[in-house]
């Protein structure tokens, strides 16, 4: 881990590159850990690690070192997750917006130089399950609905669908 | 659609159908790389799957640098997603205003009603070049909002 907090000092390679991660935890503390601890074999540690089905105890998710976690608040065992690294919380806003459901969650990332300093608007993930696969998406499950300041500027979204 | 060996029922197509015309109506690409699956589960009778998607916009497409699955097995029945966003090799230049076709008369009205941040009798150098750099902001903001953007090209230049 202090081989990627090294490698976050340097702002030129925070800025060049920009990794996401996603993967599907299935609850297991022995899957999240081996996923943080195999960042290792990558050329940047990710700034971004979007999971379905995290691990919790009673609730409350894992942590993991240099990165914050976020999840629809308690009650009931959350389907997705978000780590941020603690570097793009520092160098970026970041705003996470939580919906009615627990398998939803939207991340806002707003730079006032812009992502890449270009002339862009937020990045925003989305990360979302379905529990109902005959269920089908609608529009309300797209990002623009969920952050008011995305609706004007809708340029840099993820959209994650795992059914 | 991510896996182009598999063979779609009626009935999945239209269940995927559902999904996927939502996301391009909007539109979103898919950054899947086909034919690279996401699931595999341990016992041998269940097909490898692509559960996983990963949808972008079209603004933020050229941003996309590579999704790939360089992670080993974390033990888990899904693949980890690695997806690297990087600065395209020509970006567009930042949106400049029209300054030709502004809108003078509109201009006019709205610096009739624009006034000056207050400004105290006595204030220090600071106090002053903050007070100058709010008022430029303001004015330059007025300006801006009554001009339309160019319609740039990522071979504009810069200015």
């Amino acid at each position: 881990m202090e081989n990627l907090l090294t490698r976050f000092t340097d702002s030129q390679a925070f800025f060049q590159s920009f990794p996401i991660v996603l993967h599907n935890c299935s609850g297991s503390w022995g899957i999240f850990l081996s996923l943080f601890h195999s960042f290792t074999v990558l050329p940047y540690p990710p700034l971004i690690v979007a999971i379905q089905n995290p691990p919790s105890r009673r609730f409350v998710l894992l942590t993991f070192l240099g990165f914050i976690s976020l999840a629809p608040p308690p009650p009931g065992r959350s389907c997705v997750a978000i780590y941020i690294a603690h570097s793009l919380n520092l160098h970026l806003s970041c705003t996470t917006v939580f919906h009615d459901t627990l398998e939803i969650i939207y991340e806002d990332i707003f730079s006032p130089e812009g992502l890449f300093r270009s002339p862009t608007a937020p990045l925003g993930l989305s990360r979302y399950t379905s529990s109902q696969p005959t269920a089908p998406p609608t529009v309300q499950y797209l990002p623009k609905m969920f952050s008011p300041s995305c609706t004007l500027t809708l340029s840099q979204v993820i959209l994650t669908f795992t059914t | 659609m991510a896996d182009p060996l598999r063979s779609l029922s009626h009935r999945e197509y239209t269940l995927s159908a559902q999904y996927l015309d939502t996301a391009f109506d909007a539109p979103y690409h898919l950054l899947n790389t086909l034919g690279v699956y996401t699931r595999f589960l341990f016992d041998t009778i269940s097909r490898l799957s692509v559960l996983d998607l990963t949808l972008a916009n079209s603004s933020l497409s050229p941003f996309v640098s590579s999704w790939d699955t360089p992670i080993p097995s974390t033990g888990s029945d899904h693949v980890p997603i690695v997806i690297t966003l990087q600065p395209p090799a020509i970006m567009p230049p930042p949106p400049t205003p029209h300054w030709a076709l502004l809108d003078w008369s509109l201009v006019k009205g709205a610096m009739i009603d624009f006034s000056f941040p207050l400004c105290l009798a006595r204030v220090s150098v600071n106090a002053l070049a903050r007070w100058f750099d709010i008022s430029s902001i303001q004015l330059t903001t007025l300006m801006t909002s009554h001009a339309p953007s160019r319609h740039l090209c990522p071979h504009s230049k810069l200015w």
